[in-house]
């Protein structure tokens, strides 16, 4: 798939009778969306993150970074300036959002440069950072993106004419989405066949699949699958754990560093092996009935589709 | 695991069901599949931990049918033990680049590449490297390696394959992935055959995705074609010899799908579509819409 010519963005659907430009920006901010998604999965699973999940969310924030800047505010930044120009009482909430482009942008490369970072090299700490920074990241997009739908596309939609918004069309920086437009960039194609096996799924569970279907088994399957791989890799975790706690505690028999630490040991040996067990335990019954509810909700809607 | 297994060795019994229905009907199907009447070389690729032998029916078979088959000439496929998939592959394109120039001399007519499993994984990426070289590419069984997307490959011989090569298939693949070719290069015809109750790798795997499909053009087809096979027995398969034979003669300047009903009489008809299942549709008419859908 060759890297896209610069052309216009698709054509609205009839479906909205918005005006172009206005009607690219939701259905932008509906892909973001969808990405954001992604990156709140991978960090509220319990299971700790793998290279393959560091690879995805890289790949997803790397074109959050790119298309945004080069493409979306720019394009939001020329129906802001319009706004602005039509309603100067808005001029405050404008100009803060135009801040927030900046801070949204310095944020995004701040994540990928710790997505980078992780992917030379994975650390504990570096794990939570990631997480942390990922869910930050999140947040902050879609409160953006929630003033831009709900505050300031309502009234750009009410103050600009049919004039000023033909006169944006022509201005806007026409260039086809690289990894939602119709021809897909080389570099985005890793993440967009990723994509395309999450949204079968999502189309297997409302459209597609018919009651004992080969989808719908093979998605209630795979759930069942994915809770188990997940089960197995905290208990793979949690034995490391163990074995850790143990071999800092052996090194301190061996090596005391004082007597009132090797007196203590056994008693903060047995408080963090305790600690571990019982956040493990948490997790595990965390993961056992996250699978059951997603197993029961693949098993339920068969029901409902063979009522 | 223990699904696993079950998986591996029901794939081990299809095979050998597989080889008996080779043996059985060789005549039938020789009278059957197509025929070659020029020079056609054709090289065989084994799949992870073969040897050559173990396609040594499919070169008769394509012998049989006037082609001029001949095994890698490697020995035994044991991956790249190790190395770095890249330099893996470029030691394979130095080994293979005289067997390859050789067989294009003799015959002189670009080669025609068949891999089973890793061997088409060989081919799909030798082929990219020596395009001039090549006529076509034939993967029987052969899987992409997605970097971040889970498939259902058998984790029984993903294990062992991680044991024999000390990586990962995400190590192995890296952040890139090895996946199917784009739809306009290389500029030359790629058929995927593959099985929906294969026992080895996830089928979704070794599809090329429709989207791709749908925007290749007549001068760099993919195809994929879906036949009822284990996945050890897919080079002794006779369906499967049927659909090789098929695609190597398939003219490049006016490709058309292959249609398993021209070699089988009508009333044989509805056995065929089960032996030769529909192809999986892959590709959503509007996927941005799909995709807002899947958002929140």
């Amino acid at each position: 798939m060759s890297e896209q010519s610069t052309s216009h963005r698709s054509a609205p659907s009839e479906q909205l009778e918005l005006p172009e430009v206005l009607h690219c920006l939701v259905r932008e901010h509906q892909h973001f969306s969808a990405l954001l998604d992604q990156i709140e999965k991978k960090t509220e699973q319990v299971s700790p993150m793998t290279l393959s999940d560091y690879y995805l969310l890289r790949d997803i924030v790397g074109y959050m970074h790119d298309y945004p800047i080069q493409v979306h505010h720019p394009t939001e930044t020329l129906v802001f300036e319009r706004l602005q120009q039509r309603r100067p009482k808005l001029s405050k909430t404008i100009r803060a959002m135009f801040a927030d482009h900046e801070e949204v942008a310095a944020e995004t490369e701040h994540l990928l440069f710790l997505l980078e970072q992780i992917i030379q090299k994975a650390g504990r700490e570096e794990c939570r950072a990631v997480r942390t920074a990922c869910n930050d990241f999140a947040r902050h997009q879609r409160q953006h993106m929630q003033i831009e739908n709900l505050q300031l596309f309502p009234v750009a939609l009410k103050a600009l004419s049919d004039e000023d918004w033909e006169s944006l069309v022509v201005e806007y920086r026409a260039a086809d989405d690289p990894l939602f437009g119709p021809l897909v960039a080389r570099r985005h194609r890793v993440l967009f066949e990723y994509l395309l096996g999450a949204t079968e799924q999502v189309v297997a569970k409302t459209e597609n699949a018919g009651w004992l279907s080969l989808e719908r088994f093979s998605l209630a399957f795979g759930t069942l699958q994915q809770g188990r791989d997940a089960y197995f890799e905290l208990v793979r975790v949690l034995v490391e754990q163990l074995g850790e706690e143990t071999s800092a505690a052996a090194q301190q028999v061996l090596k005391p560093p004082g007597v009132l630490a090797l007196m203590t040991l056994p008693a903060r040996f047995a408080t963090g092996i305790s600690k571990s067990m019982l956040r493990g335990s948490g997790d595990l019954l965390k993961i056992s009935t996250s699978t059951a509810r997603m197993f029961l909700g693949d098993v339920l809607s068969i029901s409902r589709r063979k009522g | 695991m223990l699904a696993d297994l079950l998986r591996l060795q029901l794939d081990i019994v299809g095979a050998h069901s597989e080889l008996a229905a080779s043996l059985f009907g060789e005549n039938r199907l020789k009278t059957m599949a197509p025929a070659c009447t020029e020079a056609r070389p054709v090289i065989t690729i084994p799949g992870f931990l073969a040897s050559g032998l173990s396609l040594m029916r499919l070169n008769s078979f394509l012998r049989q049918q006037g082609f001029t088959a001949k095994h890698w000439g490697q020995g035994r496929n044991l991956g790249p033990q190790g190395m770095d998939w890249g330099h893996h592959l470029d030691a394979m394109v130095r080994q293979m680049t005289d067997h390859i120039d050789a067989l294009a001399d003799e015959t002189s007519a670009p080669v025609s590449l068949v891999g089973q499993s890793l061997g088409g994984v060989y081919a799909r990426e030798l082929a990219l490297r020596l395009n001039d070289r090549i006529d076509r590419v034939i993967m029987l069984g052969a899987p992409t390696f997605h970097p971040y997307k889970s498939n259902r490959h058998n984790r029984l011989i993903g294990t062992f394959g991680y044991w024999l090569n000390r990586q990962s298939a995400t190590e192995f693949a890296g952040r890139e992935g090895m996946l199917h070719w784009q739809p306009d290069r290389p500029d030359m015809p790629c058929v995927a055959i593959h099985s929906p109750v294969d026992g080895v790798v996830d089928e979704q795997a070794c599809h090329i995705p429709s989207y791709i499909v749908a925007a290749s053009s007549h001068r760099s087809p993919r195809e994929n074609i879906r036949v009822m096979s284990s996945h050890i027995g897919m080079s002794v398969s006779p369906l499967v010899h049927l659909a090789v034979a098929d695609r190597l003669l398939a003219e490049r300047a006016n490709w058309r799908a292959f249609d398993p009903m021209t070699y089988f009489p009508t009333y044989l008809r509805p056995a065929v579509r089960l032996l030769f299942p529909e192809s999986i549709d892959m590709t959503h008419p509007n996927r941005a819409g799909v995709f807002a859908k899947a958002g929140r």
